[in-house]
């Protein structure tokens, strides 16, 4: 297996779990188109089972299909097979989304002020604290100021690499 | 009945990986479905953008011959890589399409997100 194959397959594993994986390794070793039935015979699973596999996947961009239609049932007919040379979009797709959510995230963080339960460490924003004047919603224990400033650390730093990282290899794929 | 595009694109394909690691000229594809060159090259443009073929420019008794092979993966290098992005939670994270302000997930209210905030301080 080259590791394209392999790293693909990692992903998938890491974001979808094992569920997925048969499917796709299949799609991968046979290099070439396939159907979905044609899967679930060669594998004995359900073809609704493959089905759901195979969208998750596509939703991923692990996977693509083709649609044609039957000649003579007037169906749609799929034909899927891994996606394989877009590895690196697809990494880059997956990096281009969690820097959104980081920097969601430190926005947040950025604009709030924050208290801190010592009892249960459960986080409240001002607002919330004061709606529970100051004490902890669940425990009744006074909360505390809670100083965000690492956490903003944190998330400027890997935001930092992130921007860079993606930048580069942008420019990198499209030579 | 004549055929659509993407059966013709279909025809081509299968034609392709019959020929197999020989490959097959361009120019045949036309005569063998009896289209024009320029419909044949539109066919094949699609095939290529999709990633399923490849062609490759030799010369062949002087002259130069446009060969089509079906795409082999082994070539592709992985330029992009995940050291940066592994330990972050929304790298695994199957919500990450319906993760946003003000949704039922946010990156604001996500428990993983706080646990790897705080772990590493």
């Amino acid at each position: 297996m080259s590791s394209v194959e392999e790293l693909l397959i990692k992903m998938a594993k890491e974001i979808l779990g094992d569920d997925v994986i048969d499917v796709l390794s299949l799609l991968i070793k046979r290099r070439e188109e396939m159907k979905d039935e044609d899967i679930a015979n060669e594998l004995n699973l359900k073809i609704n089972d493959v089905r759901k596999v195979l969208y998750m996947l596509a939703e991923q961009g692990f996977v693509i299909s083709r649609r044609t239609r039957d000649k003579d049932t007037g169906w749609y007919i799929y034909f899927w097979r891994a996606n394989l040379e877009q590895i690196n979009n697809i990494i880059l797709n997956r990096k281009r989304a969690i820097l959104e959510k980081l920097k969601l995230r430190l926005e947040f963080e950025s604009s709030n002020t924050f208290y801190v339960c010592n009892n249960d460490y459960a986080r409240y924003t001002f607002d919330e604290a004061f709606e529970n004047q100051f004490k902890c919603p669940r425990c009744g224990s006074p909360l505390s100021y809670y100083d965000s400033e690492k956490v903003k650390e944190r998330l400027r730093e890997r935001i930092e690499k992130l921007e860079e990282e993606i930048a580069n290899e942008t420019k990198a794929s499209s030579n | 009945m004549e055929s659509t595009a993407s059966q013709i694109e279909e025809i081509i394909y299968s034609k392709i990986r019959q020929a197999g690691e020989k490959g097959i000229k361009q120019a045949d594809v036309s005569k063998i479905l009896g289209i024009s060159s320029a419909e044949a090259a539109r066919n094949v443009t699609r095939l290529i953008r999709k990633g399923l073929v490849r062609k490759e420019a030799t010369i062949v008794d002087g002259k130069k011959v446009v060969m089509l092979y079906i795409a082999n993966n082994d070539n592709i290098d992985i330029i992009a890589n995940l050291g940066n992005i592994i330990d972050i939670p929304c790298f695994s994270c199957k919500l990450i399409n319906k993760c946003q302000n003000g949704s039922h997930v946010s990156p604001q209210s996500c428990n993983k997100m706080n646990r790897w905030l705080i772990e590493a301080l």
